[in-house]
């Protein structure tokens, strides 16, 4: 059975294709097995039904690994990459394997593109960093879109124990195309609010829907922040300001800025954030308090929206 | 609409800067001439934020900024009356373990200790 080699000093992303629970495939053993021997830097970021086997099977040897419940930090896939990031700092140049599941059952398809998205930007992000990146996929159990936007999006596939170069993997890495395609418009119902220069009336708009839909005083707050940097971003990059639209969707407060600017760097809002650097901490907050955000961006126009549960998950 | 209005005094040496109403991008830039105003008289600062309802990255980033300059040449940036619920950026960041957090002013002013102290801080 071919494992990751140990010796590598880039980035290796790979994408397992497995059937079933990850705690039946030999080839994950190999990796984490592999992994502890080598005294190397373990974090496991998967929901709990898949994690709770792989710590059961690994008995006192769990203690070694850095566990992540990947259905609270993975819930908006942009949080990831800041939170691998941040681990590989910790691990202070000592190798890192990085076992993840950012997509399970059960995702929405916005989840699903956000996920194909965050894998994409995987190869950026780790660029140059002497990282093993291996990606959980149940391909018994996820749609089969989910298993062509992994083979999209990793260099490498893990199948049957095989290891091999990715033959829809293109350098360099880019989302899968429907994850830039245009969102549907905000319902006719939405509440609308045009913005300029003053900012109150933008966060009294969203803290009184907020308060409507029942969200949590918390959560309500986090969201009036979160839509009040992106709007702080349109006065701040742009002269023609804004427009806020919010409405409710299945269990979900959504909010959206839609400006005239346009957000070059792909990894924005995702990178590792220094507590007391200054600067360029907006979209990461956006992306730590709000349960999905997505953004479509190109010249001249940029939409984000961001998605609040009303019941707590 | 909550207005937005800043102060300052002096008291025992250390410089008092009191925020009202929210700190944005609309308005984190007068905070920041006001610090840098202060700073020049003063090396010990208490930013009074008990009367903020609301701040944001932006302003965030200005405090850091002074925060950081202050700590640099031996003074001291003192948050009094952070209260989280309103200024949840500080705690989102994680600044609220990092900085000098007191209940109030009268709290910092105590732990400033006495005039010409500011190097013995922390």
């Amino acid at each position: 059975m071919a494992g990751p080699a140990a010796g590598s000093r880039d980035l290796r992303h790979l994408a397992l294709l497995h059937r079933g629970q990850p705690g039946d495939v030999p080839a994950l053993w190999g990796i984490i097995r592999g992994s502890l021997e080598r005294d190397e830097g373990l974090l496991v970021a998967a929901p709990d039904a898949s994690a709770e086997r792989l710590r059961t099977g690994l008995g006192a040897e769990s203690s070694r690994v850095t566990w992540m419940d990947m259905t609270a930090l993975g819930r908006n896939p942009a949080r990831i990459i800041p939170a691998v990031l941040t681990f590989v700092a910790q691990c202070q140049g000592r190798k890192v394997t990085c076992v993840t599941e950012p997509v399970w059952p059960g995702r929405s398809a916005g989840e699903r593109q956000e996920a194909a998205r965050h894998e994409a930007l995987v190869n950026l992000a780790f660029r140059g960093v002497p990282a093993t990146i291996v990606c959980l996929y149940d391909t018994t159990a996820l749609p089969r879109s989910v298993v062509a936007d992994a083979a999209a999006t990793h260099p490498v596939i893990l199948s049957e124990g095989r290891e091999q170069a990715s033959t829809s993997y293109r350098e360099p890495a880019k989302p899968p195309a429907h994850c830039n395609r245009t969102l549907a418009p905000p319902p006719p119902q939405s509440g609308e609010l045009r913005y300029h220069r003053d900012l109150r009336p933008v966060r009294s708009f969203v803290a009184k829907a907020a308060q409507q839909a029942g969200l949590s005083s918390p959560r309500a707050a986090d969201l009036v922040l979160a839509i009040s940097e992106l709007a702080a971003n349109t006065l701040r990059h742009t002269r023609a300001g804004g427009t806020l639209h919010v409405w409710r969707s299945s269990g979900t407060l959504i909010c959206q800025v839609q400006d005239t600017g346009q957000i070059t760097d792909p990894l924005a809002g995702r990178r590792s954030q220094s507590p007391d650097t200054p600067g360029g901490k907006g979209l990461w907050l956006v992306n730590q308090v709000c349960d999905l955000v997505q953004i479509r961006t190109r010249q001249g126009s940029t939409t984000i929206r961001l998605h609040m549960r009303l019941a707590q998950p | 609409m909550e207005e937005f209005r800043l102060s300052s005094e002096t008291r025992d040496g250390v410089a008092i800067v009191r925020v009202h109403g929210y700190l944005d991008v609309t308005t984190c830039g007068e905070l920041d001439e006001l610090l840098a105003d202060v700073r020049r008289e003063q090396s010990r600062v208490i930013l009074d934020l008990a009367s903020v309802r609301f701040m944001d990255t932006n302003s965030l980033s200005v405090i850091v900024s002074h925060w950081r300059k202050l700590e640099g040449s031996g003074g001291r940036l003192m948050l009094a009356g952070a209260q989280q619920r309103y200024l949840r950026a500080l705690w989102i960041t994680g600044l609220a373990s990092r900085m000098s957090l007191y209940d109030d002013v009268e709290e910092a002013i105590a732990a400033a200790g006495p005039a010409g102290s500011a190097s013995q801080g922390n």
